[in-house]
Formats: C-alpha cells, structure tokens, sequence
C-alpha cells in the first residue's frame, strides 16, 4: 500500500514538472517572439487608424477621374494599405506565435526618431495650409494648385507615418538613397602561393 | 603451380602499370587552384565551384568566372576559366585585385617576382621579358604609365610538358596594376585553335 502512494506520488511529481517545463519554455518563446514591437491593442489602435485614413482617401479619390491630384491620392492609398498590410502580418506574427525574420541588406529605422517625428509634424502642418487655402477659393487655378499640393503632402505624410509605423513594429524597410552593400562570394580557400599555382 | 604463379604476377603489373598510366594522365591534367583541365563544366560545379559565365566574351569559347575554389592566392580576383567550344577546361586566367595608388609600381612588382620565384619552383625556370621606355615614360614614378602606353612590358613565360603559363604585369592607369596569369593546357589550346578555325571557315 505504501509503495503504490509512494509510486503515485512520484508520478505525479514528474507529471507536474513537465507541465511547468512546457508552460516555461511557451512563456519564454512568446518573450523571444514578442521581444521586439508594441502589443495587440497598440497595433489594433494603429491599424483602426490607417483604416480610418483609408476610407477617407477613398471618399477624396471619388471627386477625381485622372489628373495629378487622383494620382496623389491614390499614390497615398497604396502607401497607407501597404501599412496596413504590413502591420497585420506583424498581428498574425504574434497571435501564431511566428518570428518574422527580414534580410538583413533592409535597414531598421529606431522605433523613436525625433527627426522623423520632426518632419511628420511639418509635412501634416504642410497638409493643412494648403487645406485652408484651397478653401478660400471656390475654384479656379490657385484652388485646383492647393488641392494639389495638399495631396502631393499627404503623400509624404503617409511616407512617414509608414517609417514610424514599421520603425515601431520592428519592421524594417529598405532605406531609400543607403547603399546595399552586396558581398561578393568568396573566391575561395587561401592557401600558399606554391599550393595554389 | 608455376603458371598459376605467372598469371597472378602479370595481374599485379598489369594492374600496377594501368594506375601509374592514370596517374601520370591526372598529373598531366592538373591545373592551378584545385582545378583540373579536360574538365567539363558539371564535373566543375559538382565539385563545389560556382560558375558565372562571362557571356560578352566568347574569346576562349565558353568562360565563366570561378569562385568557391579549393586554393587560391590571397591577393587573387575570382579566375576567368575557358570551356573551349567543347566543354573541355583548357585556359584558366587570373587577374589580381588592384594594387596602388603607386605609380611606381613597387608593390605590384614585388608580388610579382614572389610569384615568378613560386611558379619556377613548381613548373621549373621560366624566361622574363623586362622591356623600358627610355624615352617618354621613363622616370621610376612613370613606370606604371610605361606599362599602360604599352612602351614597357614585364612578363615571365614558363612552358612544360602540357601547360604554358604567363605572368604579367598590367597597368589599369598611371597608378593602379595589377598582376595576370594565364594558364594554357597546350592540347587543349590545339583543340580550341582546330574548333575555332573550324567554325570560322563554316561561318564564311
């Protein structure tokens, strides 16, 4: 009787300690996975917004057939569904469970950049002058030049926003102008002059 | 017995004489950088080299630049290697990395004659061509543009049995050269020169 508790006993005890080695190492992957980037709710708040900035390009294409100003927007668009794309991989990396791995010849922008900050502030500041110029015209050149340069800075702002939005999600993005160093393959094993003539 | 005896000794002769005739037949064969000429250009990629083809110039017939070789110098650019029009391996050609800026061309001479000294202790003595301009390009710091006028020359030839080999210096500008080698199989170059004539006068 005493053997088959003690029995009991140690089986349990063994079955308890490789449960906590599971719950150890899930806790520690989802730690490696999650190590880098901002949670759930961060991202969720982040892509609502691009949805909503979305929709909005959407509404502001309709008044347009061609020209410049459709091409801005919908230059626009693309950029902010891009983000948008990019940001719900990064979500489904982390509910999976999946690391997402990029190439190294990418450069990773740091998460917080007062320069980036800097210009995002100018180029939104930008939007809205030519937002409150164009509304003193009910038409005409100079309206139709401040619509377009207010899409033409809309484009840049969403530019931005994609490099803070990535920057913060660890995502990074090929750096425009920054050379791409590519290494030529070696051309193999040195050895002494006489071994190898 | 005694014929017993007989067969299994001309077995062993036999057997010995076909592995030193093969053996002979690879030394003939062997070529600079773990490379063997007569090869073709699988037998080359099986070996773990990786091919580029160099599909500009068909000078040599089908060339391709070699990296992943198994020796190689430690001052060498990856080698232009030549397939003929037969996919037989018969001209491997190395160039340097640049050496300079130094239009006297000190550095790029010193390694040279290191080199020359290497390729006589392997391939036995060669001749050297060391030809100066003594009237243009003819101050020490002018050497270099000597060499890329092509009013000097500097080159060692050494020749066996089955390879010619070349060593040379050559000038990218007043200040930067480099060093060249060129590798022939001399039965491979006869078959090249054959092939080539060949299509040439099929061409016309």
């Amino acid at each position: 009787m005493y053997s088959m508790q003690g029995g009991w006993r140690a089986l349990m005890k063994n079955l308890l300690l490789i449960v906590l080695c599971g719950l150890i190492s899930t806790l520690a992957s989802f730690l490696v996975i999650n190590q880098h980037g901002p949670n759930n709710s961060e991202l969720d708040s982040d892509m609502a917004l691009i949805r909503i900035q979305i929709d909005d390009a959407n509404n502001e294409i309709k008044k347009y057939k061609s020209g410049i100003i459709y091409t801005e927007i919908e230059l626009r668009t693309q950029i902010l569904k891009n983000t948008l794309a990019m940001l719900e991989s990064k979500k489904l990396s982390v509910l999976r469970g999946v690391s997402l791995q990029y190439q190294d010849s990418m450069s990773r922008y740091p998460a917080q950049d007062p320069d980036i900050e800097r210009e995002l502030a100018a180029a939104k500041n930008d939007a809205a002058q030519a937002h409150t110029e164009a509304a003193q015209y009910s038409g005409g050149l100079i309206r139709t030049l401040a619509i377009a340069k207010e899409a033409a800075v809309k484009v840049t702002v969403a530019s931005l926003q994609q490099r803070m939005e990535l920057a913060r999600a660890g995502i990074p993005l090929p750096a425009l102008g920054a050379k791409v160093s590519v290494i030529p393959p070696p051309v193999g094993t040195i050895t002494s002059d006489k071994d190898a003539l | 017995m005694l014929l017993k005896r007989r067969l299994a000794i001309a077995t062993v002769s036999t057997a010995l004489f076909r592995s030193k005739i093969a053996s002979s037949q690879s030394d003939e064969n062997r070529g600079p950088f773990g490379l063997t000429f007569g090869a073709s250009i699988e037998l080359v990629q099986q070996a773990g080299i990786h091919l580029s083809e160099i599909s500009e110039n068909k000078s040599w017939g089908t060339t391709f630049t070699a990296t992943g070789l198994s020796q190689v110098l430690s001052d060498m650019d990856p080698p232009g290697i030549s397939f003929g029009f037969k996919n037989k391996l018969w001209r491997i050609a190395v160039p340097s990395k640049s050496f300079g800026p130094d239009p006297y061309g000190s550095e790029v001479l010193t390694r040279y004659k290191e080199l020359v000294l290497s390729l006589s202790q392997k391939y036995g003595h060669g001749t050297e061509v060391d030809l100066r301009d003594h009237e243009m390009w003819k101050k020490p710091n002018e050497y270099i543009m000597s060499l890329k006028q092509g009013r000097a020359n500097r080159y060692t030839n050494f020749e066996t049995n089955n390879i010619s080999i070349e060593i040379s210096i050559r000038a990218i500008d007043g200040e930067n050269a480099y060093y060249l080698i060129i590798y022939e199989s001399k039965s491979g170059m006869r078959e090249f020169t054959k092939d080539k004539k060949e299509r040439e006068q099929n061409a016309l």
